[in-house]
């Protein structure tokens, strides 16, 4: 098993994601709301603030998804990150990584 | 990257003539512009202060870290004043200033400036090191500080 995170930052995109991942067979994944440090260090740091209009794309907040997936499923997320949000081509959209899952816990059979 | 690799001991000035906060910003300035005549000193002035319309530099405990962003600039130039009996610098503590490092970043060097800042504001945390800088009265004399204090804290 695999842990997929995604870090979403054009969270426009979201819903369509997670009905994407219903239609692949996804059926659970945690959604939380974060925040990326760039937006955090420019606006709550006083002497960052000159930096705000380097971090003028960032919105004030993003999501990240966690989701536990066999292997052969990380293909089609990223397929379907891809054709959802076009986060292949432009930076600053999303960001995917995998990680092996060692052991599961809670998790139905 | 070391604070020392961008401040010469020749753009140090102790103590600082001025007292009030765009009269300091000036006067670190000029030493700069005097080394550096290339600089429009005009649109440096201009850019540190639309900086402090965003929210002062004075970051409280005595320090100030008025900076800016310029196009058309090759390198870092810096700059450092002491005042030792306190400037007005509408810092967020309320307090005086003693300590103001003046920094003109060139536009495109975001890293440059992120780190810098990072590390100043970091390490000027420390009461022992401000307390440090505060009894120095040469240029040499912050340089040999600051070298020392990086070499045992950040290497």
């Amino acid at each position: 098993m695999k842990l997929v995170i995604i870090f979403l930052n054009k969270i426009e995109y979201l819903d369509d994601l997670l009905s994407t991942f219903l239609e692949i067979g996804i059926p659970g994944a945690t959604v939380a709301d974060t925040v990326g440090m760039g937006h955090i260090v420019s606006h709550n740091i006083p002497i960052f603030v000159g930096l705000r209009d380097f971090f003028v794309g960032s919105s004030p907040t993003n999501k990240t998804i966690l989701v536990v997936v066999q292997k052969d499923m990380i293909s089609k997320i990223d397929e379907a990150l891809k054709e959802i949000t076009g986060y292949h081509k432009k930076s600053g959209i999303a960001k995917m990584i995998t990680m092996s899952v060692e052991e599961l816990f809670g998790f139905e059979k | 990257m070391h604070i020392v690799d961008f401040l010469d001991k020749d753009n140090i000035k102790i103590p600082l003539s001025s007292s009030k906060k765009n009269e300091i910003i000036k006067e670190l300035l000029d030493i700069i512009s005097d080394r550096a005549p290339s600089i429009d000193r005009k649109e440096a002035y201009s850019s540190l202060l639309e900086r402090e319309k965003l929210g002062t530099t004075g970051i409280g405990s005595g320090v100030a870290l008025p900076h800016a962003r310029m196009e058309n600039l090759r390198q870092v130039h810096f700059a450092f004043g002491i005042s030792p009996d306190g400037s007005y610098f509408d810092s967020m503590d309320g307090k005086f200033v003693n300590l103001i490092f003046l920094i003109l970043f060139p536009a495109h060097e975001v890293t440059t400036q992120v780190q810098l800042l990072a590390r100043l504001s970091r390490f000027l945390h420390d009461k022992k090191l401000r307390k440090r800088l505060l009894e120095c009265n040469t240029g040499q004399r912050v340089i040999d500080v600051l070298t020392q204090y990086e070499q045992d804290h950040f290497n």
